[in-house]
């Protein structure tokens, strides 16, 4: 018996991190960044975030920033690539890992959005992380063009209305947070 | 506690502490060493950029302090990829920027030491030249400094 119990009580510890890190999405696109004409990754974590918001609290456009929201927070993610010209990688099968990711237990989509313009048609996605409490602790967001790629993921506590303050800071693209199905 | 599992426990502690003991944390000239070895390169100027690292660490704009500079000339194709491996423990990698239209590339990494911070930002233009710069900030200290300097303008 005691040996069970300390069986299940290594797996319920190796398996703890696991549970934590359901709001944490594994970005590794295969072969897009060769592609690209320029890549921009951000990676801020755990104390490295308090230095990231000293650095956007010195942003001009800090004053739309509450600096509550960003105490919440407990990791920005963000991958941007842009292209000179579509390459074939940019399709759903490359974004599957990233997709099939968001399929897990309390992540939803709360937002697609399509528009077209000149350019190209453009999507965005919104999903959340929601806890067994109903709370949201973590949010990714998918934004494609046809020459470029953003995804983006925030752990922590944030609403998806707080997303429009972090917009334009440190890497994260300017997404209209529509209801879902309020596609154009 | 069994004496098997006393003795099990002392050798993880120990390996723990010798890893410790067997790594200590490089010096900028260890640094700067590392890395042209991994960009396949040597330092420039080093006499001239020392001079210039010296007046740096007079100053402490916004609460940096500690800066130090080293300037490499890069041959062919480098890729600041090659600094993460050049580091030693403890760094962490929060931005990338690679642009390969205009042949630049940017890492920040960082390091925390205490309440501070280390920071390190390695740079490399589109004539092959490499920048790199350590500095320390305490992210508490300088949110204060900026928040001084915005309310004075």
């Amino acid at each position: 018996m005691r040996k069970r119990l300390g069986v299940l009580f290594t797996g319920l510890l190796l398996a703890a991190p696991l549970v934590a890190q359901q709001p944490r999405l594994d970005m590794h696109l295969s072969g897009l960044a060769a592609r690209a004409s320029e890549v921009n990754e951000v990676s801020l974590d755990g104390a490295a975030l308090k230095l990231g918001m000293a650095f956007l609290n010195n942003d001009s456009d800090m004053d739309r920033v509450d600096r509550e929201l960003l105490s919440k927070l407990k990791g920005i993610y963000v991958l941007n690539y842009e292209f000179d010209h579509t390459p074939p990688e940019l399709n759903d099968t490359t974004l599957a890992p990233i997709r099939q990711q968001l399929q897990a237990r309390g992540w939803s989509r709360i937002v697609t959005s399509r528009s077209s313009s000149r350019r190209g048609s453009e999507t965005d996605e919104v999903y959340v992380y929601t806890d067994a409490a109903g709370q949201i602790q973590g949010l990714a967001v998918i934004s494609r063009e046809p020459r470029e790629l953003s995804v983006v993921n925030i752990v922590g506590t944030i609403r998806p209305e707080e997303l429009t303050q972090l917009s334009g800071h440190l890497g994260i693209p300017k997404v209209d947070v529509k209801p879902k199905g309020d596609e154009q | 506690m069994k004496p098997t599992a006393l003795a099990a426990l002392a050798a993880v502690w120990l390996c723990a502490a010798s890893t410790a003991w067997a790594s200590p944390r490089l010096d900028f000239n260890q640094l700067v060493d590392r890395v042209a070895g991994a960009l396949h390169c040597r330092p420039q100027h080093p006499h001239l950029v020392g001079m210039v690292s010296f007046f740096a660490r007079l100053s402490h704009p916004h609460e940096a302090r500690g800066m130090h500079i080293a300037i490499f000339e890069t041959h062919g194709e480098s890729n600041l990829d090659a600094v993460a491996g050049a580091l030693d423990a403890g760094w962490t990698q929060i931005i990338r920027h690679d642009n390969y239209r205009d042949h630049e590339q940017a890492r920040i990494f960082v390091r925390q030491d205490g309440k501070r911070f280390q920071m390190l930002i390695a740079n490399l233009d589109d004539d092959g030249e490499a920048q790199l710069v350590t500095l320390e900030v305490a992210p508490g200290d300088l949110i204060h400094e900026l928040d001084r300097h915005r309310s004075q303008n």
